[in-house]
């Protein structure tokens, strides 16, 4: 069944904005800077300007949580549009970033506290910019998911299908065969909502896709214990918004592939990506700031400064077994997506968040820590201390945080933000 | 005891019958949330005493581990609880409610226990995993869930509950759950025998009374409410609903104003009580579907439309002139759920006043400002 009314205009607006900076930079620089960079460019306006073709061919777009794996959603033929993402990766490429859809939403009536990750999405739905065929998303990670789905809803005045998947808080075999179970529930919905019947060879091929990058990942992961890290700190914010934009799909690895050789080339040199000594090695348990295309470079150029690892880079999951059949994918997949950056250190008990970036100091050998708290996240503000605490006694390495919210100039600005990175860089140098 | 005694408990922590409760060597389990099977705790000799921020003067104690982007409620539980007001506690049950209180586990677990004078090392916390949405494998998945925490109590309060304990349990809840609604009956007639401070009140003190002497209390008050003339001297007959209210003070601003608050959508209030558990079948079946279905609380991601009705049904039993909605600062769940009211309301030409406020009363002077420019709008 083809989708006769789907919209999704900010995507028009994150083709437009990607060509544009893509020409910026491939035109701009030294051929060999910013590489990483370039192949994100890329690889995503390859991946974007598919779906916007796909759309036009009246592929149904479905709506869909960053929390899910979205791969579940390859059975079918359509367009993904990742809720959590598109704001804040259009708040990085547009000069006004996405104030214009928060205060859409805020005019009326949403919280101002509530994540930016949504309220954007909300505002752009407001203002007619999207039609979607199906919304969906896990019960996780955080109560502005609640909240905000629901009201994203309302303004399709409740017609178009509404699908979830209960994700239990805890992280046990119990909980893993509940959500798998929940997951192939959801396809069944999702089928009957687009009139398609679920082709599960194409689900098999987008998990071997992801399959593939977890290799890469692990060596690039490898790479960044070297001293200087040979990986310059923006792949935390681009990494996170392939994992949100690429679900399963060839680009997906083909851009870790880029990262993997492009590190491995530094690493046999030595070198960083930017020239200058390597002086603070730092993780980052939330996440980076996305309102700002040229905080990362800020702070390897001008700090010295590392980021090894936010809270969506570190991917250690187990290859799914995509030779026994989608019960098995299933399983596979609910087991990552429960495991999924940000949802396995929000949505259940604090202790993998604290074990996570204790190893992570150890293991990577970081300085510091910087905590973004992020307005939006009530759960994850609630552990900072805990966290401070934990990496003191337990590593000896101390964690600044700061208040801020990470899509949104406007409630800490970006001088404010790195003004406190710098005089916290200079009582550790 | 007479009935200004059981009211008196709103105004402090601890109160007397807390006191002889814990005389008599007998457990007290504190919670945060309406969705605690409460039956359970009754049938095993446990009183269950719901979490409140009375009396905290502020949360200096607990801004040292939370942020500010934590709810006022959540930090002065959690400032008592560090100062030892929570002491005659045996024990905390958590669960997946909302981000702040959910994360109490992780604070009492890391921060509290052996570490704060009176709560142990071994101090028990429980947790509960209760799905967002209702389905028969989330039916099934709490039913697994409620019967493990059956179990816990239980093992660790060496104790054994019976079927025979949870039917009486739950028909010793239900006579309170029915007095709270012959309550409401006479707080929203025409002429309301009480008003909504006094129904907080009472509200406060069902979560923090033994439910007997509850009972008890409440079937004698309610021979007296029925004297009573009935109240005619206010302007607007109110709804209110949004983020927890335990602190009568609250509404009294609203009522010193001319608004009367005759009905409400909140966790000390209807939805605590409204729903009856079937005292036919399997006991546990029963608590577990009362706890499931109940008018449920926005954490449920899905059922808005449910908790609308239930508030519509409302605007017509209660004869409601407008709706007041307030969401404690940083509360993601009520602040969204006001935004749905406000909009739905609208089409139904239902005036609704929406509110920020803290959990302390310390701007009551801009909140009596919009309350009254409220009901005079509305009048």
């Amino acid at each position: 069944m083809k989708s006769n009314s789907n919209k999704i205009i900010p995507y028009e607006m994150l083709h437009e904005a990607l060509l544009t900076t893509k020409e910026l930079v491939d035109g701009g620089p030294a051929e060999d800077e910013l590489l990483i960079l370039k192949s994100f460019l890329k690889h995503l306006t390859t991946v974007v300007g598919r779906y916007l073709d796909d759309a036009d061919n009246g592929y149904p777009v479905i709506g869909h949580h960053f929390a899910w794996p979205a791969e579940i959603f390859y059975c079918f033929d359509f367009v993904p549009v990742v809720f959590e993402g598109i704001p804040y990766i259009l708040s990085a490429l547009l000069p006004e970033g996405s104030e214009k859809f928060y205060d859409i939403a805020d005019g009326l009536g949403h919280p101002y506290h509530t994540c930016t990750s949504q309220k954007g999405t909300l505002g752009m739905t407001i203002d007619n910019l999207f039609k979607f065929d199906v919304i969906s998303s896990p019960t996780s990670p955080c109560d502005n998911t609640f909240g905000s789905y629901p009201i994203i809803r309302r303004f399709y005045d409740d017609k178009i299908p509404f699908i979830i998947a209960d994700m239990p808080y805890y992280r046990d075999d119990r909980s893993y065969e509940y959500y798998s179970n929940e997951l192939q529930t959801v396809v069944d919905q999702v089928g009957k909502a687009i009139g398609q019947e679920p082709d599960y060879e194409s689900l098999k091929k987008a998990v071997e896709n992801n399959n593939q990058v977890l290799d890469y990942v692990a060596e690039i992961n490898e790479l960044k214990k070297l001293k200087p890290c040979p990986i310059e700190s923006m792949l935390c914010p681009l990494m996170t918004a392939v994992l949100a934009f690429i679900p399963g799909q060839p680009e997906r690895a083909l851009f870790f592939k880029d990262v993997l050789e492009i590190a491995k080339k530094r690493a046999k040199n030595g070198e960083r990506a930017q020239e200058g000594e390597e002086k603070i090695r730092t993780v980052w348990p939330y996440m980076s700031i996305f309102f700002d295309i040229g905080f990362c470079e800020w702070m390897d150029r001008h700090l010295g400064m590392s980021m090894l690892f936010d809270i969506f880079n570190y991917l250690f999951f187990n290859k799914i077994d995509t030779n026994q059949g989608p019960e098995k994918i299933f399983e596979g997949l609910a087991r990552q997506s429960m495991n999924y950056p940000m949802v396995r250190q929000s949505a259940t008990f604090c202790d993998d968040l604290l074990d996570d970036f204790v190893f992570l100091s150890k293991e990577y050998d970081a300085d510091c820590a910087i905590f973004t708290a992020h307005i939006g996240c009530k759960q994850s503000v609630s552990v900072i201390q805990l966290l401070r605490e934990a990496l003191r006694d337990e590593v000896g390495i101390p964690m600044l945080s700061i208040d801020l919210d990470i899509g949104d100039a406007r409630y800490t600005s970006i001088q404010t933000i790195k003004k406190e990175i710098s005089n916290f860089v200079k009582t550790l140098l | 005891m007479v009935y200004e005694d059981l009211i008196k408990v709103t105004e402090t922590i601890t109160n007397p019958y807390i006191e002889e409760w814990k005389q008599e060597n007998k457990k007290i389990l504190g919670y945060y949330c309406t969705y605690v099977p409460e039956e359970l705790l009754h049938a095993g000799g446990i009183m269950g005493v719901r979490l409140r921020g009375t009396s905290a003067e502020g949360t200096s104690r607990a801004d040292t581990i939370l942020s500010k982007f934590n709810c006022s409620f959540i930090r002065a539980t959690l400032d008592l609880a560090m100062e030892g007001k929570y002491n005659f506690l045996d024990g905390l049950i958590c669960m997946n409610s909302c981000d702040h209180a959910r994360r109490m586990f992780d604070v009492w677990k890391h921060k509290l226990l052996g570490q704060v004078d009176g709560i142990p090392e071994d101090f028990p916390l429980f947790f509960l995993s209760i799905p967002h949405i209702i389905t028969d494998r989330g039916f099934n998945w709490l039913k697994e869930e409620i019967g493990f925490f059956k179990s816990d109590l239980e093992q660790k309060f060496n104790i054994k509950i019976t079927d025979e304990n949870l039917k009486a349990s739950i028909r010793i809840l239900n006579e309170g759950r029915k007095l709270l609604r012959d309550v409401q009956e006479l707080r929203s007639l025409e002429k309301p025998k009480l008003n909504g401070e006094e129904f907080v009140k009472l509200n406060v003190a069902y979560t923090t009374v033994p439910k007997e002497i509850f009972n008890k209390e409440l079937n004698e008050f309610i021979g007296q409410l029925k004297e009573r003339d009935g109240k005619s001297d206010y302007r607007a007959r109110i709804l209110i609903t949004g983020s927890l209210i335990d602190d009568p003070e609250f509404i009294k601003i609203i009522e010193d104003v001319g608004g009367i608050v005759v009905s409400d959508l909140l966790c000390f209030g209807l939805r605590n009580f409204w729903d009856l558990t079937e005292e036919s079948g399997d006991p546990l079946e029963a608590i577990i579907k009362r706890s499931y279905n109940k008018i449920s609380c926005p954490r449920m991601m899905d059922d808005y439309d449910r908790r609308y009705k239930f508030l519509q049904d409302q605007l017509k039993t209660a004869k409601i002139d407008g709706v007041i909605g307030t969401r404690i600062e940083f509360c993601d769940l009520n602040g969204c759920e006001c935004m749905m009211y406000e909009h739905d309301l609208e089409k139904l030409n239902v005036p609704m006043l929406s509110l920020d406020r803290d959990y302390f009363l310390g701007d009551k002077g801009r909140f009596k400002t919009r309350c009254e420019a409220f009901i005079e709008q509305i009048e």
